[in-house]
C-alpha cells in the first residue's frame, strides 16, 4: 500500500477530506461500502462537479460534507473545523423540489431566517434580496406549486443563498428539468456561483453538465464485484482541470 | 367490551367515552406515526442545514407536513366514534340515540327505528361536512380537487 503524502489540513479550505469512508447499515447483514478512502480539497470558490455513474457514492458523499450523516472512517473538514453536523454555510440542493409546500416563496427563501428568529420585516427583505438575485422578485407571495419546476429550483437557490453559505452542495439539482430548461439553469448557477463566491460541489451523471460547468472535475469510478454487496466506487480516480475562459459566460 | 365497560365504569357517560378511547386511541396513534414517517426526508434535511433544533423541525417541519393526512384520519375516526358511541348508547349509557333505537325495537315500533337511523345518517353526514369545512379552512396550500372529486 501506497502511503500518502500528509497535507496539512489548512483553514483556508472550503472542504477537506481525509480518508473518507462511509458504510451504510453497518454491522448489519445489509452492510455494504458506499465509499472507501475518498480525499477531496476544495478550495473557496472552485466549482468542482462530481461525475459518475449512479449509486457510486456521489450523493453519499455530497451527505457527509453537509453533515447530514456521520462518515464511518476518515475525517471531514471545512474552514478549519472538523465537520460534525448540519451547518448553515453547507447548504445542500436537492434533486427534488424540497420546497416547504405551505409557505410563501417569499417564506420559503426566508426559511433559515426565521429559524434563526429573525423578524418579519427583516426576512422579507431578505427574501426580496435573494429572489431578486435569481429573478424571481415578482413571485414572492405565491405559493410553490404554482411555478415551473426550473422555477421552484431557483427558489431553493435563493433559499440556501439566504444563509450566505460558504459551500454550496448541490445533488443533481437539475435532474428532473428539460433540456432548455437545464441549459438556462446552468448559466443562471454560474452568474449566481460567480457573485457568491461559494464553493460549489455539484454532482451529476451528465459530462456535459460536468464540462460545461466546472472548474475541476472530479470521476468516481465503479467497480463492482463479484458479489453485490462489495459493490464500492473508488473516489477520486481521476481529476480534471478545466481552465475556465475568462469571458466564458460573463457578460452573456 | 361494552358490558366491560359497564362492569368498570357502571351506567352513564363514562362507559361510552371509555369504549370511544379504546376504540380509536390506537388506531389514531399509528395513523400519526405512519404519517411522521412518511414526511418527506429531504424537507426535515433542509431545515437542518439551516440549523434547525429539534423541536423547530417538529413545529416548522413535521407538524404542518402531516397536517393534511391527520385530518383525514380524524374524519375517518370521527366515523368510527360515532359508530362506537351509538353501540354504547343501546347497551349502557342509559339514553341517546342508540338507547331510541333500542327502545323503539322492543316496542315494536320500525318507523321511530328507521326515523332514529336516518337522524343518526344526517348528523353524521353533517359533522362529516362541518370537518370538511374545517379542513379546507385549514390547509389552505392544499390544492382543491379537480372535477369528479370536487368537495370530497
Amino acid at each position: 500500500m501506497v502511503s500518502k503524502p500528509f497535507k496539512p489540513i489548512s483553514s483556508q479550505d472550503a472542504v477537506v477530506c481525509r480518508n473518507i469512508s462511509k458504510v451504510w447499515a453497518e454491522g448489519t447483514k445489509r452492510a455494504h461500502v458506499a465509499l472507501r478512502d475518498v480525499d477531496l480539497d476544495v478550495t473557496p470558490g472552485e466549482f468542482i462537479v462530481l461525475l459518475g455513474p449512479s449509486g457510486c457514492g456521489k450523493s453519499t458523499l455530497l451527505y457527509l460534507i453537509a453533515g447530514l450523516e456521520r462518515e464511518s472512517g476518515g475525517e471531514v473538514w471545512s474552514f478549519g473545523d472538523r465537520v460534525a453536523g448540519p451547518s448553515p454555510e453547507r447548504s445542500l440542493i436537492f434533486q427534488e423540489t424540497s420546497l416547504f409546500p405551505w409557505l410563501t416563496v417569499g417564506q420559503n427563501a426566508s426559511f433559515g431566517l426565521s429559524i434563526r428568529g429573525e423578524s418579519a420585516g427583516a426576512r422579507r427583505t431578505a427574501a426580496r434580496e435573494v429572489l431578486a438575485r435569481v429573478g424571481l422578485t415578482e413571485a414572492i407571495d405565491k405559493r410553490p406549486d404554482e411555478l415551473s419546476g426550473g422555477m421552484r429550483q431557483r427558489v431553493a437557490v435563493a433559499r440556501a443563498l439566504a444563509m450566505r453559505p460558504k459551500v454550496l452542495l448541490m445533488d443533481e439539482p437539475f435532474a428532473a428539468l428539460d433540456v432548455q430548461t437545464r441549459a438556462k439553469m446552468q448559466d443562471f448557477l454560474l452568474d449566481v456561483w460567480r457573485d457568491s463566491r461559494a464553493s460549489v460541489l455539484f454532482v451529476t451523471h451528465h459530462i456535459d453538465e460536468a464540462v460545461a460547468l466546472a472548474d475541476r472535475v472530479v470521476v468516481s469510478r465503479h467497480v463492482r464485484a463479484a458479489s453485490r454487496r462489495s459493490c464500492r466506487s473508488i473516489f477520486p480516480a481521476r481529476a480534471i482541470r478545466f481552465p475556465r475562459k475568462p469571458n466564458c459566460c460573463a457578460g452573456n | 367490551m361494552a358490558s366491560v365497560a359497564i362492569f368498570v365504569f357502571g351506567i352513564g357517560n363514562a362507559p361510552a367515552i371509555f369504549m370511544v378511547v379504546v376504540a380509536l386511541f390506537f388506531h389514531m396513534v399509528l395513523a400519526t406515526v405512519g404519517q411522521i414517517d412518511g414526511v418527506n426526508r429531504n424537507l426535515i434535511n433542509v431545515a437542518r442545514t439551516m440549523g434547525a433544533s429539534k423541536w423547530q423541525i417538529y413545529t416548522r417541519v413535521i407538524v404542518p407536513a402531516i397536517l393534511p393526512g391527520l385530518l383525514m384520519v380524524l374524519r375517518l375516526n370521527m366515523f368510527g366514534a360515532w359508530m362506537v358511541v351509538l353501540v354504547a348508547e343501546s347497551t349502557g349509557v342509559g339514553y341517546g340515540l342508540g338507547q331510541v333505537i333500542m327502545l323503539a325495537r322492543n316496542t315494536f315500533n320500525p318507523s321511530l327505528v328507521f326515523f332514529t337511523i336516518a337522524l343518526i345518517g344526517l348528523l353524521g353526514f353533517c359533522s362529516d361536512w362541518l370537518m370538511r369545512l374545517l379542513q379546507r379552512k385549514i390547509l389552505y396550500w392544499v390544492p382543491e380537487t379537480t372535477g369528479v372529486l370536487r368537495g370530497l
